[in-house]
């Protein structure tokens, strides 16, 4: 070949191809290498954009995106605009955490609670979501979650003044009163195939259908329809849900008799918890099914019964998976029968873990599932906290700022990590105080040897010298290594095979080798054991150390070359101890240990059954869910 | 025919002129060369060699030394469970260590194999490749795939910013 095949002469499919192995995190990383790269990733980075922020930083953050991309932008980038086929705008509470995802917004009871600085930003924001909009000539896909009633109204002042169409959006989700009515009376979306939207009832004034839902006979093109029954009060009586129902379904059929999907979504709340087993909700659902006969074209039909969010926890406690089972098998699948003909497909959507199970369809025809409702990944990872009238608190020198980074950078740790270094801090204070000798209960001995020794050596320091070094170099080491398996495996390959292996490996040399007797401590072992993982990981790139343009020393070797470094700089340390890590390591590397790592869909069940995602802060996953 | 097709062995010839004699069905497992013979037919291929003209002597080798380990396995149809092999990318053993070859080999290898289109082993290449990218800065896959960074400090930065909102679903 005239030209030596290098990574950047390789084909865009080509890239196209590796990046459908990545996930979507190191797509976007791959895209901040260089422009080549750049451009071939552009459009799949930006195809979904998701807005999410608390009030001001989310004005903030549109207004810097509007600023990138008007014409006229100094940037020498491509504009990002054009490509974006889905947006998702969220706006989160106060109360509500950025890190996790958004639970909990449907509550529209709840106020915002505005500082007065931000009450300008609040008010534009509805004008630049448009404006945002408008940026996105491309745009198929838009959800809005603009709940709160003073946010509603803003809203609402913009779409009146509204004149420019959306003519590509074929699918549209609002959570914000009253929006799809005035985009449909506006004749804003022609192209609307897809509809999400809502109905709600508040208990004071009975039942209550806002809109009608008579808007859904504006859009002509409309396929597919899902109608969230929303209640807002707690002291609705009992059925409220199946009369809400009922009301939704009678539009539906009026306004909207070609849909050829439904999807109707009833939010688990206490009412609609009490109407249950009760025969008020058997007697709705059935009328609800006989209804759906008038939908003549209807061909897919969803119910999806629970939470929206299960990341919600109050909520996910309280569920009685009793009473939940038996109306699965009592009320619902034998009122099925009562489906029109033309649907092919039904299913039952539920948030409750346990009912991720088929069920056999009843009468010998069409399809029943249960399925397990995908957690919606919501917010992305921060908000940007570019304030123009911030200042970075970065930029200031000075110890102050060194400690505010070293705190910024522990605060971001995995919890695994977190946990282990708060141990070894935890054990170091244990052994200075009087009383137990921790060290020489926990520390590996080769003549005393136990298994218990085994687990519990690396947690152990000689001096608080020793600790130290340790914790600088094995945290970043150990994070990087949690954030590529997972929380779970990291936990269970560290308390266990990857701390014992060393420990047998190092006893067994030790003791019928050598005949020494030296015991050792300290987390050092980690850190070679992941130094050699990593050494071998970049020696299958590139397998040599490049040094002034010769090739010189095999990767590989460079953690043997710390071990040395190591052992001369700190004479007490056990050069031995490192080599057994690093031997481990080695194997680890080379893929031997593999069965050791726990398999995937274990890792996915345990979290999915704990709710780790929601409740431990910091939890690394080993891989993202991704929503259909 | 039939029943001598596992014994017929066909030659191919590197762009630099070389012959390499390979078991008919090894060959097949790329769908350019099984096409190729099916349209030329049986005789043809057994007087001449097979002109592979965009894949040079030390790479056919290579790819010919792929195809004869995987010269059993089931032939993938294109779709097929195509969400289970995305986003792994767990590549067995002998795989790995065949793809332990320097960075231009291996991308030599990705190219050859979607010239000659065999399916399998483009996605092993590619797959080693993604591994080569995860978890990774930019900053690393810069100096693992020597690329020079030719954003402006402002560039990068603006990026950067622009990346915190993508997110897939």
């Amino acid at each position: 070949m005239d030209e030596p095949a290098n990574a950047l002469g390789l084909p865009v499919e080509m890239w196209q191809h590796i990046a459908s192995h990545l996930r979507s995190k190191d797509v976007r990383t791959l895209a901040l290498t260089c422009k080549a790269l750049r451009n071939v990733f552009q459009e799949r980075v930006w195809r979904n954009v998701q807005f999410a922020g608390h009030l001001p930083a989310l004005s903030y953050a549109l207004k810097a995106f509007i600023k990138a991309n008007r014409k006229g932008s100094q940037s020498t980038l491509k504009r990002i605009g054009p490509g974006i086929r889905h947006a998702c705008f969220t706006v989160l509470q106060d109360h509500q955490p950025t890190q996790h995802e958004p639970g909990g917004w449907m509550d529209a009871s709840s106020h915002f609670h505005l500082s007065p600085y931000s009450d300008r930003e609040v008010g534009k924001l509805p004008s630049r979501i448009f404006k945002a909009i408008d940026l996105m000539p491309d745009l198929e896909d838009l959800e809005i979650h603009f709940d709160g009633d003073p946010q509603s109204d803003h809203m609402a002042d913009q779409m009146f003044e509204r004149k420019k169409k959306w003519e590509r959006l074929k699918h549209l989700r609002v959570v914000c009163l009253g929006l799809d009515y005035l985009i449909a009376s506006k004749g804003l979306a022609p192209k609307l195939r897809s509809l999400d939207t809502y109905v709600t009832a508040s208990g004071k004034q009975g039942f209550l259908v806002p809109q009608d839902l008579c808007h859904l006979s504006k859009f002509n093109h409309l396929q597919r329809v899902a109608v969230t029954l929303k209640l807002k009060e707690e002291h609705i009586p009992v059925g409220s849900a199946g009369a809400l129902s009922d009301c939704a379904i009678d539009k539906i059929c009026q306004y909207a008799p070609g849909i050829r999907w439904l999807i109707l979504k009833v939010h688990r709340d206490n009412a609609w918890e009490e109407s249950l087993d009760s025969p008020t909700f058997r007697e709705h659902f059935r009328r609800f099914l006989g209804k759906c006969q008038h939908l003549r074209k209807l061909t897919r039909l969803a119910v999806v019964l629970g939470h929206e969010y299960i990341s919600d926890l109050a909520i996910m406690d309280g569920i009685d998976n009793n009473r939940m089972s038996w109306v699965l098998d009592n009320v619902i699948t034998p009122e099925l029968k009562l489906r029109p003909d033309s649907v092919k497909q039904f299913c039952i959507l539920t948030d409750y873990p346990k009912y991720i199970k088929f069920v056999r369809d009843p009468d010998g025809h069409g399809s029943y599932s249960y399925q397990h409702k995908r957690v919606h990944r919501g917010t992305p990872p921060g908000v940007w906290p570019c304030g123009d009238n911030m200042s970075n608190p970065s930029s200031s020198s000075g110890p102050r700022a060194i400690l505010q980074q070293t705190t910024a950078y522990i605060d971001q740790l995995p919890i695994f990590t977190r946990c282990a270094a708060v141990v070894m801090v935890l054990c170091e204070v244990i052994s200075l105080l009087p009383g137990w000798d921790i060290k020489a209960w926990g520390r590996l001995e080769v003549d005393n040897f136990s298994m218990r020794r085994t687990n519990t050596y690396p947690f152990l320091h000689i001096d608080v010298f020793h600790l130290i070094v340790n914790l600088i170099g094995v945290t970043p080491l150990l994070e990087k290594f949690e954030r590529s398996y997972g929380t779970i495996p990291t936990v269970g390959l560290f308390i266990g095979p990857l701390s014992t292996l060393p420990a047998l490996l190092y006893v067994g040399l030790e003791r019928y080798i050598l005949h020494l007797n030296t015991w050792i401590v300290g987390a050092s072992v980690w850190g070679f054991l992941i130094f050699g993982i990593e050494a071998l990981q970049r020696n299958r790139s590139s397998p040599h150390l490049v040094i002034y343009g010769q090739r010189t020393i095999p990767t590989w070797t460079t953690p043997l070359a710390m071990i040395v470094v190591v052992a001369f700089l700190m004479p007490g340390s056990s050069a031995l101890g490192h080599l057994c890590g690093l031997a481990v390591g080695y194997v680890f590397g080379m893929g031997y240990l593999n069965r050791l790592i726990p398999p995937d869909g274990v890792c996915r069940w345990i979290e999915t059954k704990l709710h780790l995602r929601a409740r431990v802060p910091y939890y690394a996953a080993e891989e993202h869910w991704r929503g259909d | 025919m039939a029943a001598d097709k596992s014994s017929q062995r066909v030659t191919l010839a590197s762009n630099e002129g070389t012959h390499i004699e390979v078991d008919r069905v090894v060959a097949e497992r790329s769908m350019l060369i099984k096409n190729l013979i099916e349209d030329l037919g049986d005789d043809a291929i057994e007087s001449q060699p097979i002109p592979i003209p965009n894949v040079n002597d030390p790479v056919l080798r290579k790819v010919v030394e792929w195809c004869e380990h995987h010269r059993n396995d089931a032939q993938t149809s294109a779709d097929d469970d195509n969400d289970n092999r995305k986003k792994t990318t767990d590549i067995d053993e002998w795989d790995q260590k065949f793809m332990q070859v320097d960075q231009e080999m291996l991308f030599e290898i990705i190219l050859a194999a979607n010239y000659l289109d065999i399916k399998a082993l483009l996605d092993v290449g590619c797959k080693t490749v993604a591994n080569m990218i995860k978890g990774k800065s930019p900053e690393e896959i810069r100096k693992t795939f020597n690329i020079t960074n030719d954003f402006t400090p402002e560039e990068e930065e603006q990026i950067r910013r622009e990346n915190e909102w993508a997110e897939d679903r």
